[in-house]
């Protein structure tokens, strides 16, 4: 008996509990007024955004060297196939390349006179550092350096580039050749358009202009899938395994996201020219130093190029 | 929360009545309409990465007092290597750096709240500094002081990290943060913030916020009648 008032008293504190929720329920809902837009400070769906990443440096300039060890080279002790010098403007997302020629021919501290891609060899990327840095008068920050087989692996991560080709020619690697304009290239493809030079009119000049179109591509995928989850890590963690450099993989990370900020639409490229001539029995490329100066002087503080190449 | 003496003590506890009635009614809508499984913001993401909703059932919002959802924070993409135990103790902190802002910024403090002035202390000083000018989107100060209550009703952070030699030296986290504000005059502001917290370690080894790409939005609730 004694249960079953329990269990009586029991129901109707529940129903009592159910009743006033259902009322509460009942008045809420004849209450509660109608969800139209009303004086709130509030849009009735507005969408709004942030974006910022911090670096403890304002800009940053960077040496990108391509190196042509070969399988089994030690890849800091071989010559500099690609030169490219960035400054990236890490507030603005403004960058700008400076490529040099190969063959150019400058003092490399403690060698005397040879073509500045011999640094590389002589004395690792250290030395090439300081040598592309005296010749444009300013020392760059940080010193990447990527072979063959990693720089066709680091494209392939960000799966593929498209490059906007000046000129057509054929390479046996990719059938349908490069065409004037647009072609998407996987990271063999782009290699070999980032080294062919014979075909181009300007040969190494132009070559180097290939080189920052690649990056400018590299650049593009990056911006297009770095919402993509794991994408940054994923091409960092290449990055790491693929490409020297002294930095710390934290440091390595933040600068990456950081450099992902900059727009492709303000990565201007300039190529530093100059005569093409003879030193001994070596053709080499005497480089404009005034230009290569004036260019990094004026790209200096913001990473623009105002007065052009 | 607010100051007693602002409002008459009768016509406070009608708001409140009427905000947490309102509340009810929301979740009730939610549970059955909107903010499920199938919604398509959360659909859209990977297999590692839940795409369910936990954060509502219309049991849990039969109640009057709404009670917030806990925050969910999950290590779903590792570059490199991490071990389990290590994916665990990552989440855990990178966790705590999270939900501390999200706390400091949007769901905790005093309300009405006007003060967000500590809302970025989770962050790297050159990004506080940034935050704090974006901060119309970072915080809730838009609402804030107009704001009685704030009710959690989402928290997640999915961590693709960054782990070349079996440690941790970044992560993304892809965040979705969704609240009520609870306001004078019964109405019930839904809000989200979602997008990209990218961490690193600091000086001292632990994490910090050093970028940010959110977005926000905001709209009424949809009350039902």
């Amino acid at each position: 008996m004694a249960s079953m008032t329990s269990r009586l008293e029991e129901w109707f504190g529940s129903l009592r509990r159910h009743a006033v929720l259902g009322l509460v329920l009942v008045l809420t809902v004849l209450t509660v007024p109608p969800a139209t837009v009303r004086d709130a400070p509030i849009s009735l769906v507005k969408l709004e955004a942030a974006t910022d990443v911090d670096h403890p440096r304002h800009m940053v300039w960077i040496l990108f060297l391509g190196s042509d060890a070969r399988p089994g080279e030690d890849l800091l002790r071989s010559r500099a196939d690609a030169i490219q010098l960035t400054g990236i403007n890490l507030r603005t997302g403004a960058a700008t390349m400076i490529g040099l020629p190969r063959d150019a021919y400058v003092d490399i501290p403690g060698y005397g006179s040879d073509k500045i891609n011999a640094a590389l060899m002589l004395g690792g990327p250290e030395l090439i550092g300081r040598a592309v840095g005296n010749l444009v008068g300013l020392q760059p920050d940080y010193v990447f350096t990527a072979g063959f087989d990693g720089f066709r692996q680091m494209v392939n991560a960000v799966g593929g580039v498209t490059v906007d080709s000046d000129f057509a020619f054929s390479d046996p690697v990719r059938p349908q050749g490069y065409a004037v304009g647009p072609n998407k290239l996987n990271g063999f493809q782009a290699m070999i358009f980032a080294r062919i030079r014979k075909s181009l009119p300007r040969g190494d000049f132009d070559r180097s202009a290939n080189q920052q179109d690649v990056m400018r591509g590299i650049l593009r995928q990056v911006r297009a899938h770095v919402d993509d989850p794991g994408f940054m890590e994923r091409g960092v963690l290449s990055v790491v395994r693929h490409m020297n450099t002294n930095l710390p993989p934290s440091d390595l990370y933040r600068l990456a996201q950081a450099g992902a900020a900059v727009d492709p639409r303000r990565l201007r490229g300039c190529v530093v020219l100059g005569g093409i001539g003879y030193a001994g029995a070596a053709s080499v490329v005497f480089p404009d130093v005034a230009q290569a100066r004036r260019i990094v002087a004026d790209a200096r503080t913001d990473g623009t190029i105002d007065g052009g190449c | 929360m607010t100051d007693p003496g602002r409002h008459p003590s009768g016509r406070r506890v009608r708001r409140r009545l009427a905000s947490l009635a309102c509340l009810l009614v929301l979740g009730l809508l939610t549970a059955c309409t909107g903010e499920s499984p199938t919604d398509p913001t959360t659909r859209e993401t990977t297999e590692s990465e839940p795409a369910g909703l936990p954060e509502r059932t219309e049991e849990s919002t039969a109640t009057l007092e709404p009670r917030p959802t806990p925050a969910r924070i999950r290590v779903t993409r590792v570059s490199g290597e991490l071990k389990d135990a290590d994916r665990e103790v990552l989440a855990g902190r990178v966790g705590a750096v999270v939900t501390g802002y999200f706390q400091d910024a949007f769901l905790g403090g005093d309300y009405p709240r006007s003060d967000f002035g500590d809302a970025f202390a989770t962050f790297t000083g050159g990004a506080r500094a940034q935050a704090r000018g974006d901060r119309q989107l970072l915080t809730n100060i838009k609402l804030g002081p107009t704001t009685e209550q704030v009710v959690a009703r989402r928290q997640t952070a999915y961590l693709s990290v960054l782990a070349p030699y079996r440690v941790a030296a970044g992560v993304t986290a892809r965040v979705d943060l969704r609240y009520l504000a609870v306001r004078a005059e019964d109405r019930v502001a839904q809000v989200r913030v979602h997008g990209r917290l990218l961490l690193t370690r600091d000086q001292t080894g632990g994490w910090a916020i050093f970028g940010y790409d959110l977005s926000r939005s905001a709209r009424p609730a949809k009350n039902g009648s």
